[in-house]
């Protein structure tokens, strides 16, 4: 099957996500991006139906340039099994999409067969850890490969969580040998709003795991900051992600923005801006 | 009073924030009445009774209520922002609040049960066609159908195209043995409705106003066809919708166009059959043949 050139697991550098406003820009311009990151549902079709211009063009997309997949609905948290019929599409959607590698959230998405459509959070406890490293090993098996799983915003936590977020990821990778998708963002607006220390977060999450950088926009409503996706990276977010770097080194990058989402350029710059300072921090010499 | 001292299992935890950011009242109003007397689905309205309030952190300034508060105006915004984009003449029909109102109604039925919120959706018309509050509007179930019929048409599985070459070399015996296969993202539909009429108010410079939608005596034929992966919905007429229907029930051409004539024995349409046919081929609308015999194409 043909793939786009240059396409490699060791790739590094800046990807942004496809969105459907910019299909056309982006098969007419062939900008200059590293890659592109694919939101799985966007691709999966319906129930009786996986075909029509969403999988052609991502087809045509694969075809120019590497291509992640990232899913917002596997649910790996949610106290129902595993959802094989989801599983099996996702699998054909790898088959097609030849993704470099897959990913999703670490939370749940609804329970008892019904789904909230958002990304919701975990208590840490023992209980959740085993479950999820259930879950996560059997997906994988069923997937036959390894998954990266990122780490969510959060607008409140719970009482009984018995290790902070940070140990949480990292227990969960050692035991199922997933990889993280650490969203800078993310950590950002979790650590404002249930006021932990950012940096805290970065610097204790385990090396060897982390496959992935997300950057998005974020927005403010009363005292609590929303992960919105609908704005430019702020500063804030941009310092957090060149401590990242240092810590980190050469990690694929991604700029999401889904909501208001601008002209091509916009995210080009965003993405030039990210690629600035990976190479400020890497000159600078720091490291772990 | 909640006894502070067990924590919920994750399994409680999610069934009662299940209900905490579903349940249609709101937040506050939910967590002051969690278990109310009688009222239509009334299991949407109930806190489970393991409660999980008293396990979310104090993070001040912010409440609990608040924090909550963020995932059930997040829900319920997502889901309606999708059912605006899935049903845009419903929505722009009714208007705003109305829409939002029948929305909130449904998902009380009808909750996702899909991991795509693409598929939100799918039993609003069957939903809409018992719903009194807009009975006096018995156009909105035909419209929500024709709106949710062009999402199957959309995601429908893709299909070859029947090379006409392949026509050219069928032989007289092999008409009469031939089905045709429409292709999936075909739809066939039949109404009263003035479906052509829906379908023009995609466009949205279209003034709703001085749009009356009036049923006509006889059903209608019309189709959702897909090409370059846009869909759209024409009109047929009675021997062209006959025929296909036919056709997408399994009868070879032959038998097709006999039951036609049989049907419709005051229309003469035996010389565009051909004409009709070769579009049909042409635009992907019949996507490939087979024999129903053992036997060759000659």
């Amino acid at each position: 099957m043909k793939r786009a050139s240059g396409a490699d697991t060791n790739l590094v550098e800046i990807g942004v996500g496809l969105r459907s406003p910019h299909y056309s820009y982006i098969l007419e311009n062939r900008p200059n991006i590293s890659w592109f990151e694919a939101i799985s549902e966007n691709y999966m079709g319906i129930e009786g139906g996986t075909g029509g211009r969403p999988i052609a063009i991502l087809e045509k997309i694969r075809d120019l340039y590497p291509i992640v997949l990232h899913g917002v609905s596997l649910s790996i948290g949610s106290t129902d099994d595993l959802n094989l019929s989801y599983l099996q599409r996702l699998k054909n959607l790898i088959e097609v999409s030849e993704p470099l590698w897959v990913s999703d959230h670490l939370c749940w998405t609804g329970v008892k067969g019904e789904n909230l459509h958002d990304l919701l959070p975990l208590p840490y406890t023992e209980e959740a850890l085993n479950l999820l490293t259930d879950k996560i090993i059997r997906a994988q098996d069923f997937l036959k490969r390894p998954l990266v799983f990122e780490n969510v915003s959060a607008y409140l936590s719970f009482e009984h969580s018995e290790m902070p977020e940070w140990e949480f990821l990292s227990e969960i990778a050692n035991r199922t040998s997933c990889g993280l998708l650490v969203d800078i963002n993310n950590i950002y607006v979790s650590s404002v709003n249930q006021h932990f220390n950012p940096e805290t977060y970065l610097r204790n999450l385990p090396k060897h795991a982390v496959k992935q950088f997300h950057l998005a926009g974020h927005s403010k409503s009363g005292e609590c900051l929303i992960d919105t996706h609908d704005g430019p990276v702020t500063d804030k977010v941009w310092d957090l992600y060149s401590k990242a770097t240092q810590i980190y080194g050469e990690i694929p990058t991604l700029i999401e923005w889904d909501d208001k989402i601008p002209e091509f350029s916009i995210l080009q710059a965003e993405a030039n801006h990210a690629r600035q300072l990976q190479q400020m921090s890497l000159k600078g010499g720091h490291g772990k | 009073m909640e006894n502070k001292n067990k924590a919920p299992s994750l399994h409680e935890l999610q069934l009662w924030m299940r209900w905490i950011v579903t349940d249609p009242r709101g937040v506050r109003e939910a967590l002051a009445d969690p278990f109310p007397q009688a009222r239509p689905f009334l299991e949407r309205y109930t806190s489970p009774q393991k409660t999980a309030l008293p396990w979310i952190a104090e993070t001040p300034p912010i409440g609990k209520e608040e924090r909550l508060d963020i995932y059930a105006e997040a829900y319920f915004a997502r889901v309606l922002e999708s059912m605006k984009t899935d049903f845009s003449i419903t929505a722009r029909v009714l208007g705003e609040h109305s829409f939002q109102k029948l929305v909130s109604d449904y998902l009380k039925e009808f909750p996702s049960r899909s991991t795509n919120i693409g598929e939100v959706g799918r039993s609003f018309s069957k939903f809409i066609s018992k719903y009194t509050d807009l009975k006096d509007y018995p156009f909105l179930e035909p419209l929500a159908k024709m709106e949710w019929t062009l999402i199957e048409s959309f995601h429908a599985e893709n299909s070859g195209t029947l090379n006409p070459s392949k026509l050219s070399k069928l032989s007289n015996e092999n008409w009469e043995n031939i089905i045709f296969k429409l292709a999936p993202s075909t739809k066939l539909v039949r109404s009263q409705w003035p479906l052509d009429q829906f379908w023009r108010l995609l466009d949205e410079s279209i003034s709703l106003q001085d749009q009356t939608f009036t049923p006509s005596i006889s059903r209608n034929g019309f189709i959702f066809i897909r090409e370059n992966g846009a869909v759209s919905l024409e009109t047929l007429t009675a021997p062209e919708y006959f025929i296909l229907a036919q056709l997408n029930s399994g009868a070879n051409l032959v038998t097709s166009l006999e039951k036609a004539q049989d049907s419709l024995p005051h229309q003469d349409f035996g010389a565009e059959v051909m004409n009709w046919f070769n579009q049909w081929v042409r635009r992907g609308i019949i996507c490939d043949l087979k024999l129903t015999k053992e036997e060759a194409i000659k």
